[in-house]
């Protein structure tokens, strides 16, 4: 079973964002190529405990991007933060209630080598029966 | 001398009931006091009434349609509007004074634990009571009437296995 990470790095790829192993990768970033996206899992906490035992669970993801253009950066950060934050996301594997961008695309600094970062957090909200 | 804790396993006579955010018992007994002339004052204690409204948050036509049967029209069934339903699921039809004798079972609560702890509520029959949006859910609720009949039991505990043949 893959988990909640996973589960969205595969949505970013179905929905062209990106392609897993080639400029999207899940935890850290390579030095190559300079445009890419990476995820890290940071966290979260159960939401809802239902009498019956089920749980709804909010995991939060931060999704950087990198590129050696600012505008780049921001663009591909804001059209993400969009795509989120309209329409019913569902992530494979999961029975989801929400995905949303809930920090908004934020320019971080320059890296090593002088390329740009941007982040936004994504929420991912579940439902996990009993 | 024990808690009694969840996760709660409630079934409705045969059927498992998933996904109640909530569980809300109210018992009540009617009462009325009586004053003598001598200045005493005795409360006459009355009939007893028992419901408990569950909130569900699984509540698409396939778990509406186990606690609410009365309301249910089966696939190629017509609704109350004319419409044939053309789903296997089919749908809820909630057509107000249409049944004359909704079905009743336990409703029967059972904590954690093997054993667990068992609550029934005697005879229950359903009603919906409420529907709500919560942002991105839609939670149903629907009310257990208990409906015990002359000198049974309104409301029962007992440990999972001392009682035969629970329903």
């Amino acid at each position: 079973m893959s988990n909640i990470v996973e589960a969205f790095a595969e949505y970013l790829e179905s929905s062209s964002v990106a392609t897993l192993g080639t400029d999207l990768f899940i935890g850290e970033a390579p030095t190559d190529p300079d445009a890419l996206w990476w995820l890290t899992g940071n966290g979260g906490n159960p939401e809802t405990k239902a009498a019956t035992g089920e749980r709804i669970k909010t995991y939060q993801v931060g999704v950087f991007y990198r590129d050696r253009s600012g505008k780049n950066v921001y663009d591909r950060l804001f059209a993400l933060e969009d795509q989120l934050n309209s329409g019913s996301i569902d992530l494979t594997g999961f029975d989801t209630v929400e995905v949303q961008a809930i920090t908004f695309p934020i320019d971080q600094d320059l890296d090593d080598e002088d390329r740009k970062v941007g982040l936004l957090q994504a929420q991912l909200t579940i439902y996990k029966g009993a | 001398m024990a808690l009694v804790k969840g996760p709660f396993d409630l079934q409705w006579g045969s059927d498992t009931l998933a996904g109640i955010e909530a569980l809300d018992v109210t018992y009540e007994v009617s009462s009325d006091d009586l004053e003598t002339i001598q200045g005493n004052t005795y409360t006459i204690f009355g009939g007893h009434k028992v419901s408990a409204e569950a909130t569900f948050l699984e509540s698409d036509v396939a778990s509406l349609a186990v606690v609410l049967p009365q309301y249910f029209v089966a696939n190629a069934g017509t609704l109350s509007t004319g419409e044939t339903v053309s789903d296997p699921a089919g749908a809820i039809d909630i057509v107000p004074g249409g049944v004359a004798s909704p079905e009743t079972h336990g409703l029967i609560i059972t904590g954690a634990g093997s054993p667990g702890q068992v609550a029934r509520i005697v005879n229950a029959s359903t009603e919906i009571s409420g529907f709500e949006i919560d942002k991105t859910i839609r939670k149903v609720k629907v009310k257990f009437s208990g409906e015990a009949g002359v000198d049974q039991a309104t409301l029962q505990f007992f440990k999972e296995g001392a009682v035969s043949g629970v329903s």
